[in-house]
């Protein structure tokens, strides 16, 4: 998911009083006004001294007017309690983010409190590599930058002695065939510069065979992340 | 004069060759010579068959990428110094050599068929029939394999 920079941000905070809900908001409220955005922040906090609900909406963008986020708007849902959920879901807009993931097993360090697990993965298709951030469609407007090319292309990630290594597949076309080494040498060469000049940063590109990549939108197919530790990190300490 | 190669791109992994031959074996494409390319990442395979037409829409049709390249068949003589009298030939004309290949062995002649690729295969034909060295054409070279 991306968040333009012409468009107010909807998030919308919700759990229980004694969570931390409000404070949440506060962080993310100052969080957006140092990035010198317009911010409007609302709470609703009626029994939550007595463990009532408490939800708090954050809007952020160039210009933001009201400070509710409109029903069925919200761009992303941060819920702190389970329970919290269901009466709260109606408010993310369709193709929302839901943001909830809770232990309510005893920390180690001996706090009982739930706590929030830690954040798994991004919502969107940025890849962080050798600390570059790299979105795959620059990768694919590097190779459709090579004449006769096709948007049919794969991201592998290695790690090789603590070092993040790209792999990009690229599918050969019927268009820039050579029936020389050479020629496809040339190719390789071409497609290698193009991407590393728009990433800054030095691939190996290999071409496949045409048809022999997976076809399908979005993330899962068109990166393969094969670095350790990177995907799922274990639940620590709060 | 010139006779029409069918060039494959094949990733360097097992199989990849059987899958390119099972496509023209189904097809009851007859292969009369082929070469095949190697680097590290990806092979080449150059083919020479009886219908390249058929050939070339079999494989298409299976998803392989083909390119159709002109190439020249050379007939050398079969005796130490056979090629190396084409090779002056060429080397005189400053013609460069893309790549070459041998072609398989017809029946017993005295005379040894070579497969070249140049940048231009006009010329080439032109520099040859000049110096007397006998091109090919693609009638006679199938004639000559299934006589």
């Amino acid at each position: 998911m991306t968040t333009h920079a012409d468009k107010v941000t909807n998030i919308v905070v919700a759990g229980l009083g004694g969570q931390g809900v409000i404070t949440a908001s506060d962080i993310l409220a100052d969080a957006a006004f140092h990035t010198g955005l317009d911010v409007k922040k609302s709470e609703i906090h009626g029994v939550s001294q007595r463990g009532g609900s408490v939800t708090s909406d954050v809007r952020f963008g160039p210009r933001v007017l009201s400070p509710m986020v409109p029903p069925g708007k919200g761009d992303f849902l941060v819920v702190l309690a389970s329970d919290q959920v269901e009466n709260n879901r109606q408010r993310l807009r369709p193709r929302g983010v839901l943001i909830t993931a809770l232990v309510s097993a005893p920390c180690p360090c001996g706090r009982t409190l739930r706590r929030m697990r830690r954040v798994a993965r991004r919502s969107d298709d940025m890849l962080i590599i050798r600390g570059v951030n790299v979105f795959p469609s620059q990768v694919e407007a590097a190779i459709l930058g090579v004449e006769g090319m096709l948007p049919h292309y794969q991201i592998v990630l290695t790690r090789d002695q603590g070092l993040d290594q790209i792999e990009v597949r690229v599918e050969i076309t019927p268009a820039v065939f050579s029936d020389t080494v050479r020629g496809l040498e040339d190719l390789r060469v071409r497609l290698a510069s193009a991407i590393e000049h728009t990433l800054g940063l030095r691939v190996v590109v290999y071409l496949v065979e045409s048809r022999s990549l997976e076809r399908s939108e979005g993330k899962a197919s068109r990166v393969l992340d094969r670095r350790e530790g990177v995907a799922s990190p274990e639940v620590s300490h709060p | 004069m010139k006779i029409h190669q069918l060039s494959l791109f094949l990733e360097n992994h097992p199989g990849r060759l059987k899958a390119a031959c099972k496509v023209l074996g189904d097809a009851g494409i007859d292969i009369v010579t082929l070469a095949l390319a190697d680097t590290e990442q990806f092979g080449i395979l150059r083919l020479i068959v009886a219908d390249w037409q058929r050939a070339r829409s079999a494989l298409e049709a299976a998803g392989t990428v083909v390119n159709v390249t002109e190439v020249i068949a050379i007939e050398v003589g079969d005796h130490p110094g056979g090629l190396l009298a084409v090779l002056d030939v060429l080397d005189g004309a400053g013609l460069a050599i893309e790549y070459m290949y041998a072609f398989a062995a017809g029946p017993q002649t005295q005379k040894a068929t070579l497969v070249f690729r140049f940048e231009d295969p006009d010329a080439a034909v032109r520099v040859l029939a000049r110096h007397g060295v006998n091109v090919v054409g693609s009638a006679a070279l199938l004639q000559r394999v299934e006589p």
